[in-house]
Order: C-alpha cells, then sequence, then structure tokens
C-alpha cells in the first residue's frame, strides 16, 4: 500500500526483434522505457522507420476520414449506443491477429472510393445547376444560337448592357437602325439587361464602337444543340444524379456496419505508429538493440516468462536490479493502493506524485477528504441522489474506463454525505426530526466542529513530517519544526479543554497543558541554540524567528471554517428553496412546483458539490500536505498500446468475439 | 423626525439584504460574464470541452449565492419589534458579505479567465485553473462566515 516497488530493466537482444519485444510491452507488461542515445540509429534503419511512420499516418488519416463519412450513419438509437458504448477486450496479440487477418485496407478502400463518389456526384449537380443558370437566359431566346456562327452577310450578337445604360445604348441602336441595324430586346435581369443585335456586315464597325461605349458584354453559347435539347437533357442529368445519391446514401448506411473494424484498424495503425516512434528512441549497439527502463517489481517474473516464449533464448540478455540509493531521483512512480484509496489517487498526482523514497499521502488524505467533503455537502437527499445515479450507471451502463473512476470518485463520496446529512439532520433541505446539528441554529457549535477536525488534520499533517523527518535523519530539525509545533498545539489544545469544556474541567489537565506547552516552544527556541553550538545566540535568534509561523498557523485553522460555511451554504439554500416553493398554491405545487424543485436542487446540488471538491482539495493542498509533503516524483508511465477503442488486456482469453 | 425614527431599523435591514444581495450578484455576474467570454471564444474552436468550461464559468457563482443567503437571513430576521441594534447587525453583515463577495467575485473570475487557458492548451489541467479561482473564494468564505455569525 503506496508506492509499487520497481526494479531497474536492462534488455539487450538482437534487433530483428525490436518489433516483437515493443508488442510484447504494449500487451500490459508495464515497462517503463528511457530514452536511450538516438544519435547511434544506423542512417539506412531510420530512414526506413520514418518511411513506416509516414504509411501508419496516412492510414489513420484515411481511417478517420472514413469515419467521419460514416459517423451518425448508424440506424441505433441513443440508448443502445450508450449500452454499446463499452469497448471491447483483447490480448494484443490476438488483437493484431484479428485486424491483419481482417480486410480492413479493401474495407477503407471502398469506404473512402464511396466517399468519392459522392463528392464526384455532388460536384457534377453543381456544375449541371451552373449550366442550368447559364441556360436560363440563352431560353427566353426564341431563335437557335448555333446559327449566329453560320451568318455570312450579316453579324448576330447576343450579350447585356448595365442597367444604367440600357436607356442611351436603345436610343443610339434607334437611331441607327437605317443603316441595317436590328435588335431586340431579349429579357430582364437583376443589374443587366440582354440583348440580341443583328446587323449587316458593312454595319459591324459601328456597332463595334456602340458596343464598346455602353460596355456591351457579348455571351458566348456554350452548348453545341439548341437551348431546348440541352435543357432536356442536363435536367435528365440532374435527375439521375439525384437518384445515384439516394443509392450512395443507401450504400454508406449499409457500410456502416464497417465502423467496428474500421475502429480497430485504427487502434491497430496508433499501436504500429507508437512501436515505430519508440523503434527511434532505443539505443543501437551493431546488430543489437539496448532497452534501459523500469518495470514493477510484481511484472518482472510474467515479462521475463513472455520473453522466453517469444524470442529464442539466446538472441537476448535480460538484467534486473532493485532500485539503488543513487537512482532514487530517477525512479518512475507507480501508486499501489486498495480498491477505494487508488480512487482518490488522482487529487495526490495532481498534487504531484511523491519520490520514490517519500511516503505515499494518498490513504491518510482520503480519510480527511472524505470527512470534509461530506461535511461541506451533508445532506442526505443529495448523498441518496448521488448514491442512486452512481448505482445506475455502475449496474446497467456500460461506462468507458476512462469515465469509471470519476463515477467511482462520486459514488463512494455519497456514503459520508449521507452520513453527515444524519448528522446535520438535513434532507433536501428539509429538517429531519433527529438531526444531532441544526445547520440554521447551531452555527457556533459547527465552527467549533470545524476547526476541531481541522486541528487533527493538522496535527496528523505535523505526525507526518515527523515521520518524514526521522527517515530523512534531519534530527534537529524534527525537534524543532514537527514535535515542537506538534507539543506546543497539543499543550494549547489540552488547555482549552480542561477550560473551556465541562467534561474536562481540571485544573491537572490545564497545568499539563501549560508545561507541554511551555515544553514546545522552549524546543523551538532552545534546540537551535544547542544545534549552533558557538554562535548559540544566532540560534536563539533563529528560534524565536520561527515562533512568527504561528501566525500561519493561525491562518491554516481558521481556513478550516469553511468546512462549517460551505455546508451551512448548501443547507441554507436548500432551505430557502423550499421555503419559496412553500408559497406556491397547491396545484401549482403539485405540477410546477415539483419541476421547480428538481431543477433547483440539482442546481444548488451541483454548486455544493462543486464547491466541496474544490475545497476539499484545497484543505489537503495547502493546509495539510504544506506540512510534509513535497512530491516531484515523475509518473511511471509503461510503453503501452493506444486504447482509443479497445482496451488491451494481459490475460488471454480463448473465445474470440 | 419620530416617523423617521421608528422606520430606521426597517430601512437599515433593507439596505442590509440589498447590499448583501445586489452587490454580490453584481459581482458573480461580471464575474460570470468575463469567464464566460473568455470560454465562448474557446468553445468555437473546440467545442467538447464546453462542460469544464462551465465549471470554470460556475466558480464566481457562489458569492452570489453567499449573498442572497445572507440577504434571507437577514430577511427572517425582520418582523415585530425590529430593535435599532438588531438592524444595524444586518446592515453590517449585509455590507460584509455585499462588498467582498464584490470583488472576490471579480477577482476569482480573473483567475478563471486565465484558467480556461490551461484548458485550452492542457485539459488535463484543467482541475488545476479551478484550484487557483478557489484559492480566492477562501475570503469570500471567510466573509460569509462573519456574516452568518452576526446575523444569526
Amino acid at each position: 500500500m503506496a508506492i509499487a516497488k520497481m526494479e531497474k530493466l536492462a534488455l539487450t537482444f538482437k534487433a530483428q526483434y525490436l518489433e516483437v519485444v515493443l508488442q510484447l510491452m504494449q500487451g500490459g507488461q508495464g515497462v517503463h522505457i528511457e530514452t536511450g542515445y538516438e544519435s547511434s540509429i544506423p542512417s539506412a534503419k531510420r530512414t526506413e522507420i520514418d518511411k513506416e511512420i509516414r504509411v501508419a499516418e496516412k492510414n489513420l488519416q484515411e481511417i478517420r476520414m472514413a469515419q467521419s463519412v460514416l459517423r451518425g450513419r448508424e440506424s441505433t438509437n441513443m440508448l443502445s449506443a450508450l449500452k454499446n458504448s463499452q469497448e471491447k477486450e483483447f490480448h494484443i496479440n490476438d488483437f493484431t491477429k484479428i485486424v491483419e487477418e481482417s480486410n480492413w485496407q479493401e474495407i477503407l478502400e471502398e469506404v473512402l472510393q464511396t466517399d468519392r463518389q459522392l463528392q464526384d456526384n455532388r460536384l457534377r449537380r453543381q456544375e449541371v445547376t451552373e449550366l442550368l443558370d447559364t441556360l436560363e437566359v440563352w431560353g427566353q431566346l426564341k431563335c437557335n444560337p448555333l446559327v449566329f456562327k453560320k451568318l455570312q452577310r450579316s453579324k448576330a450578337f447576343f450579350g447585356s448592357v448595365h442597367n444604367n445604360h440600357v436607356e442611351e445604348f436603345i436610343e443610339v441602336l434607334m437611331q441607327h437602325e437605317e443603316e441595317g441595324i436590328h435588335f431586340e430586346r431579349i429579357t430582364d435581369c437583376e443589374e443587366r439587361v440582354y440583348f440580341l443585335l443583328i446587323c449587316h456586315n458593312d454595319a459591324s464597325s459601328n456597332v463595334d464602337v456602340f458596343m464598346n461605349e455602353y460596355s456591351f458584354t457579348e455571351e458566348e453559347y456554350p452548348f453545341d444543340k439548341p437551348q431546348a435539347e440541352v435543357k432536356a437533357e442536363l435536367c435528365q442529368e440532374e435527375m439521375q444524379l439525384c437518384q445515384e445519391e439516394k443509392n450512395i446514401d443507401r450504400l454508406i448506411i449499409e457500410q456502416s456496419k464497417y465502423n467496428e473494424i474500421l475502429m480497430f484498424a485504427e487502434d491497430y495503425n496508433l499501436n504500429l505508429l507508437l512501436r515505430k516512434k519508440k523503434s527511434l528512441e532505443v539505443t543501437y549497439d551493431g546488430g543489437n538493440i539496448i532497452i534501459n527502463g523500469w518495470i514493477v517489481a510484481d511484472g518482472r517474473d510474467k515479462f521475463q516468462k513472455l520473453l522466453l516464449e517469444n524470442i529464442p533464448e539466446d538472441d537476448y540478455q535480460i538484467i534486473i536490479s532493485s532500485v539503488k540509493e543513487k537512482d532514487i531521483d530517477e525512479v518512475p512512480i507507480q501508486l499501489k493502493n486498495g480498491k477505494l484509496v487508488t480512487v482518490y489517487e488522482r487529487l495526490t498526482s495532481m498534487y504531484s506524485l511523491p519520490r520514490y523514497d517519500e511516503v505515499d499521502p494518498t490513504p491518510i488524505m482520503t480519510i480527511f477528504y472524505v470527512i470534509f467533503f461530506g461535511m461541506m455537502v451533508a445532506d442526505v437527499g443529495y448523498g441518496l441522489a448521488i448514491f442512486l445515479v452512481g448505482l445506475v450507471v455502475k449496474k446497467f451502463l456500460k461506462v468507458k474506463r476512462s469515465t469509471v473512476g470519476f463515477v467511482d470518485f462520486l459514488f463512494y463520496l455519497s456514503f459520508p454525505i449521507m452520513g453527515w446529512g444524519l448528522i446535520y439532520g438535513s434532507f433536501f433541505g428539509l429538517d429531519l426530526p433527529f438531526g444531532l446539528i441544526s445547520v440554521t441554529v447551531d452555527i457556533i457549535p459547527m465552527t467549533i466542529l470545524s476547526i476541531v477536525i481541522g486541528y487533527i488534520h493538522i496535527m496528523t499533517g505535523l505526525v507526518m513530517q515527523m515521520i518524514n523527518q526521522i527517515k530523512l535523519k534531519r534530527y534537529f530539525e524534527m525537534l524543532t519544526g514537527g514535535l515542537a509545533w506538534f507539543m506546543t498545539f497539543l499543550g494549547g489544545g489540552l488547555m482549552i479543554l480542561a477550560k473551556a469544556t465541562p467534561w474536562f474541567t481540571s485544573t491537572v489537565l490545564f497545568v499539563i497543558g501549560a508545561v507541554v506547552l511551555a515544553v514546545g516552544l522552549g524546543m523551538s527556541i532552545l534546540v537551535p541554540a544547542v544545534q549552533y553550538g558557538k554562535r548559540w545566540y544566532a540560534g536563539i535568534g533563529k528560534g524565536l524567528y520561527s515562533l512568527y509561523g504561528a501566525t500561519s498557523y493561525l491562518g491554516d485553522f481558521v481556513s478550516y471554517t469553511r468546512l462549517m460555511a460551505l455546508g451551512v451554504a448548501g443547507g441554507s439554500v436548500a432551505l430557502a428553496f423550499n421555503t419559496i416553493l412553500a408559497f406556491l398554491p397547491l396545484p401549482a405545487k403539485l405540477t410546477l412546483g415539483v419541476i421547480l424543485a428538481v431543477l433547483l436542487h440539482a442546481l444548488n446540488m451541483f454548486l455544493t458539490l462543486l464547491s466541496a471538491y474544490v475545497h476539499g482539495i484545497r484543505l489537503q493542498f495547502i493546509e495539510f500536505f504544506g506540512k510534509f509533503y513535497t512530491g516531484g516524483g515523475k509518473r511511471f508511465e509503461p510503453f503501452k498500446a493506444a486504447e482509443k477503442n479497445v482496451i488491451i488486456t494481459d490475460t488471454k482469453k480463448e473465445n474470440l468475439v | 423626525m419620530k416617523l423617521f425614527l421608528d422606520i430606521l431599523p426597517e430601512i437599515l435591514v433593507i439596505i442590509g439584504i440589498a447590499m448583501s444581495i445586489v452587490l454580490s450578484g453584481i459581482g458573480s455576474a461580471k464575474g460570470g460574464a468575463m469567464v464566460g467570454k473568455a470560454a465562448a471564444a474557446l468553445i468555437s474552436e473546440q467545442p467538447e470541452k464546453f462542460g469544464q468550461s462551465l465549471v470554470l464559468q460556475m466558480m464566481s457563482a457562489s458569492q452570489g449565492l453567499y449573498g442572497f443567503i445572507i440577504g434571507f437571513l437577514i430577511f427572517m430576521n425582520m418582523g415585530e419589534g425590529l430593535t435599532l441594534m438588531v438592524a444595524c447587525k444586518s446592515l453590517g453583515a449585509g455590507a460584509i458579505m455585499g462588498l467582498t463577495g464584490y470583488f472576490t467575485a471579480i477577482q476569482q473570475s480573473i483567475a478563471a479567465t486565465a484558467g480556461i487557458q490551461i484548458l485550452a492548451k492542457k485539459p488535463e489541467h484543467s482541475t488545476k485553473g479551478v484550484l487557483y479561482s478557489a484559492m480566492i473564494e477562501t475570503y469570500a468564505i471567510f466573509a460569509f462566515v462573519v456574516s452568518v455569525l452576526i446575523v444569526i
């Protein structure tokens, strides 16, 4: 219970087994690989690996494209999708075999082909629509524009003039009508007016001048058939394209059955990519490859056995040694705790992982975190709601592995919430008849309770500090720091107990408390004096200065009043909501009131949970960890499979999907 | 004059309620708007981070809530036989909660807005942004504790 024992690993093997070894590790064999000498890779090998990486990346890109084509096209409903969202489990070798034996590349090509067809179809349809638009203007022309080209003695122009010039243009043309210029106004479009101009060859130079003057834009007839014929053909084609698109659509829906194999292929390629990238990071030594790294001591035998099964004995050498003193800075950290505590490891790692020679604070932190959280929410109803939701999610919905931790996190917290809810006698803000403490009345006792719990928390932190300092053999610091403050607060605590509570009133206790307190204060002043030897006066100065630290402890104690405040806040808001709801007349209460109650309490619950989550963490990080915990360990990151869509397990299953 | 003295306690209480609810409410609203603006910019690029950004935006919501509670508690104290002493206490409690709530909500939201940056670049560490913001809320909680102690 704490930090998993690590062992140092040095593995040397013939280069041809690199792929095998890496795949073994991806199978969940927990090896943290240290980056080797990059420059040791032969350049030919590097080029080869780079090429393989590019292939894998291209495959991945295509797979994702195919997935985006198929996305959302399955005909399943939401609920079953939610139920099936849990990943399937495979052994790495089985998984690789399944994917390699499947025809994923063909399927991928098929899906992409369909997509290309769809794109082509859409493109052509757009073209057709544009052509039809062009034809719209030509359609107004009663004659066949193909004839224009065949005219010998005269010329014909079809084109447009901007709205602003129309009047003048017509006027000029009218004036020259007798010179053999004929014109016809065909149609008015948005900003332009279309004309057909026919003139005798002799007049054409004149016409050119007018046309330039009024920016007449001539249109070129883009087809080789008369308008009506072209239109019929285009409409026919458009209908065909529509039909085709429907067919392609149906094909895509049919192809959505390939989703799973594409998901597998994605993981397969991701794994391949990871292996290839890792191949660039190991050390090459002639025909051999050296991998240095770390392995969890428990997994060592299994890993050795696997190596033996997969690689001829003469082709590799493995050296596993225990962690030496000088390695401590480099050992990666894997936390190892019981089922309950594991859920709360995320909080510790959010702060910082412990160093290999430190104690994992998670178990002891969990106890306090859970108590604090319960105290800040403290409502049987809210606890029950979380419990039920958590239960439903855990039992009936198969959630992804990444969300399981979060669900458990809240689920376990529902118990202290209900427990404190019973103590506070609060059920969705309603008063239960047997509550020990009332959120609305007993504010002072709650404050005292909060500070008492904080006192225990801080004292625990000081004990942890002493343990750490003893482990590190820093006895003087232990005496002046941890022990001196511990005794000061112990003495102070005893004195308050003797004076202020009716049950322990005794002068003896008070005197004992005073003595302990005096010893504690004395220690923090005198021990540095002893430590400094001849410069004892400097030691005393340092000791006196350290008493200034009392202010920060004072701040720490006050900080715990938030346990009360958030409990009161949540409880009062619930109470206020209930009071408001009580104003509603009966019919409204039963209809609108129910909906309102659910919404309002859901809002209050969310805010209370959020506050409890954050402020619970704060009390651990600042007030508790600050006393004894440094951290700074680096995370144990074993080389493993990508596991985006499937889960890779290290246990082999007989019955395959 | 006598009439004014008669209703003075009520006036003080109402000012207390108003300060508590209005000032903390404005603070929370300003803060929420500040974070919401930054969050909306993020969501336009990475819509999948909506849930986490909402948590950051909600950080300053608590001040408004505390102000509401204090206002509510003061309101409960009103009634027959309101003395000038109780009224002054109510005003004090409302002022403490209102002013502290107003400023902490805004300051807290500045930290939360910066937390949006964490969410954008390193979403796995976004809780740390929430924590930075929560550090500042401590002072709103202290104000709340004292106000509750005064009112009760």
